[in-house]
């Protein structure tokens, strides 16, 4: 999950435009980092990384607001999942 | 007290064609124009605390349910495809096409969203301006464009209008308000929006 932390971060950077300091559990979405509208496109990258479709339901705050809450959850999807 | 607004309010109830008199004289509110609505029974149900703007383009109301909280700007909801008529004249046959609307409790239509027969909305769903719905919006989406899509799931926009808020001068004044009371220190809000937004005091 170390690369997806590092893949995560080089994209809020240059896909998403985040331009702050990001530690681990900043807020994304609730600190007001990233638009509601990115989400979307952020969960296609990290289906992308992880090789496995994220259902609806599974898109809260909760498994995406900060790169640490979606490195916990994307380990969810366990040996399905595979990191590019 | 009987009042013009009572009059024609109880007019527009009594006969559908006379709700233009309601609309014009009154300019009834969004809230009052959907009271009126439910009281006349146009809808196969609604619910509480909805709003609906009184140039909502809403057809077939005996197939479309409403929730409680809907709330709907300028758009337009139908319960039939008119093509089917040309269908049935061009190929000599009978056939019927029209489906309920189900809106779910906590739904927003925005300004020229249309949506089509035969889906559900919500609950807890946006449908953007502009948006056409030929397919069920699912719970907890906000969906755009032609055909209507997920842009983003409600729960993130909540987010992201609570972030925006911390940075409003005025806030403490909207926290005041009760719900849906959008009266309440209007003028001093407005001053306030002016001089964040444009860096002067406004002289009227």
């Amino acid at each position: 999950m170390e690369e997806l932390n590092k893949a995560l971060r080089g994209a809020l950077v240059s896909r998403f435009g985040v331009l702050q300091a990001l530690e681990d559990d900043t807020a994304l979405f609730s600190g007001g980092l990233m638009d509601s509208l990115s989400v979307i496109e952020l969960v296609s990258f990290i289906e992308e990384q992880i090789g496995c479709a994220i259902p609806p339901a599974e898109i809260t705050l909760q498994n995406f607001d900060s790169i640490s809450r979606i490195v916990r959850f994307t380990s969810r999807f366990g040996a399905n999942a595979n990191v590019k | 007290m009987i009042t013009l607004d009572s009059v024609l309010r109880k007019l527009a109830i009594r006969e559908p064609r006379l709700e233009a008199l309601y609309s014009y004289f009154c300019r009834p509110s969004g809230r009052k124009w959907a009271e009126m609505l439910r009281e006349r029974g146009d809808f196969h149900s609604m619910g509480e605390h909805c709003s609906i703007d009184r140039y909502a383009y809403i057809d077939d109301r005996a197939y479309i349910r409403i929730g409680n909280n809907v709330r709907m700007a300028r758009c337009y909801i139908f319960g039939h495809d008119g093509s089917v008529n040309m269908i049935n004249r061009a190929f000599g046959l009978r056939l019927d096409n029209v489906g309920k609307v189900d809106i779910c409790d906590n739904v927003y239509i925005g300004f020229g969203a249309i949506i089509l027969p035969d889906v559900k909305i919500g609950p807890n769903a946006i449908v953007s301006a502009g948006s056409v719905v030929r397919s069920d919006v699912a719970e907890g989406d906000v969906v755009a464009g032609v055909p209507a899509k997920r842009a983003t799931r409600l729960e993130f926009s909540v987010a992201m209008l609570k972030a925006k808020n911390q940075r409003l001068p005025w806030r403490h004044l909207i926290e005041q308000r009760a719900l849906d009371d959008y009266g309440a220190s209007a003028s001093e809000i407005e001053r306030m929006r002016l001089k964040y937004f444009f860096g002067l005091e406004e002289e009227k």
